[in-house]
């Protein structure tokens, strides 16, 4: 090191800065020392302006580092380096453990939603009564001629909890299950190096893992929820509009910061 | 202000017109030239020109300067190639931006109207 890095402040914000860098740039090969090497030399030559305008040593670098932009931001532009097998496994892992929280996030939270809404839907049919193809809600053959019955809680009761999983599937588990892993994704890639290129899936390739099966899988539930409506009001239609109305919304924000970050600098 | 996107262009310029050039330097031209506008995080230009290396845009060496070594870059003749499209198409974009919100106001400029 030389220049404004020489002598006491060789410990200082730059090598702190340079340290943390180095490992988020883990993965990255030639083109991570390259950016290594470059910014240690962009760094001291901004600190030595920094000493030539005034400010003590440490001031001059601490400015230095605060003008060159958060390590993390600079090492997600560097492209990983061309690895074999063990570097795509890794990538692979961390995209699974993506994809299987967001999965388990969306059925969780379908079979909530659909919970809650089932009895604002069941008197809505009944309210309207014509509602559908299907005139006489509480004339159906699974309602029972029985005086007092609340027609309500009963077509509530047939409403089915998304495409799969009946009335006592633990939905709001699932969805909690679902967050949590998405939550310790995130904190993992924040504390540990899985936040670091070599851990890192390609942006659009995890946009596409999540915007092409949660696309397919809103087009399908949709159509059938469509279906379902127009046909015979069956009792799967809530669950099958609202799964697949969050699986659209999934896909398309996946498919939005996928071509974002593709198009980015 | 945000210039993603619009980088390569910018530092395509700036090394059309500084010549060989080390980064450090290329990015204070960058911000001088733009009166302050583009202060850009610095460190994302040195990933933006290696993208433009391999692109074959941009070429660049170390120099052993004193006190420490630095890489220093320059235009290809297909980076010149390059820069001269795309200032032809940002150029065009910017006319008909202004032909649609109508002209910069300015001292020199006419009345604004709503």
């Amino acid at each position: 090191m030389t220049g404004a890095s020489e002598g006491p402040a060789s410990a200082g914000p730059i090598e702190q800065y340079l340290d943390e860098l180095f490992d988020r740039l883990a993965g990255t090969g030639a083109s991570g020392r390259r950016v290594l090497a470059e910014a240690e030399s962009h760094l001291f030559a901004a600190a030595e302006d920094g000493v030539g305008r005034g400010l003590d040593a440490e001031a001059a670098e601490r400015e230095a580092v605060a003008r060159f932009g958060a390590a993390a931001d600079i090492a997600r532009q560097v492209p990983p380096a061309r690895e074999g097998v063990r570097a795509a496994l890794l990538r692979l892992a961390v995209g699974v453990w993506a994809v299987a929280g967001g999965a388990l996030a969306w059925y969780g939270t379908s079979g909530v939603l659909t919970s809650l809404l089932a009895r604002p839907w069941a008197r809505l049919l009944v309210a309207t009564d014509r509602f559908g193809s299907q005139p006489d809600m509480c004339g159906r053959p699974w309602v029972p001629p029985v005086e007092g019955l609340d027609c309500v809680a009963i077509h509530q009761a047939h409403i089915t909890a998304v495409p799969a999983g009946g009335a006592g599937f633990p939905f709001a588990v699932v969805a909690v299950a679902g967050f949590g892993l998405l939550l310790a994704l995130f904190a993992a890639r924040w504390l540990t190096p899985l936040g670091t290129t070599a851990w890192t899936p390609a942006r659009p390739v995890l946009g596409l893992a999540f915007a092409v099966p949660f696309g397919l899988a809103a087009l399908l539930l949709l159509f059938y929820g469509v279906f379902g409506a127009f046909a015979f009001m069956q009792d799967w239609t809530l669950s099958y509009v609202v799964s697949g109305l969050l699986a659209g919304m999934i896909s398309v924000a996946a498919g939005l910061r996928a071509r974002r970050r593709a198009a980015a600098v | 202000m945000d210039v993603r996107g619009h980088l390569d262009l910018l530092l395509l310029a700036v090394l059309a017109d500084a010549g060989p050039v080390h980064g450090y330097a290329l990015i204070a031209a960058l911000r001088e030239r733009s009166g302050g506008v583009f202060d850009l995080p610095e460190g994302t230009v040195y990933p933006a020109l290696h993208r433009l290396e391999r692109d074959g845009l941009v070429a660049s060496h170390w120099e052993q300067a004193v006190p420490r070594r630095r890489r220093v870059y320059a235009l290809t003749a297909a980076g010149r190639e390059t820069r001269t499209v795309k200032q032809r198409e940002w150029r065009s974009f910017v006319t008909g931006v202004q032909s649609v919100i109508g002209p910069v106001p300015g001292p020199f400029a006419g009345p604004v109207t709503a």
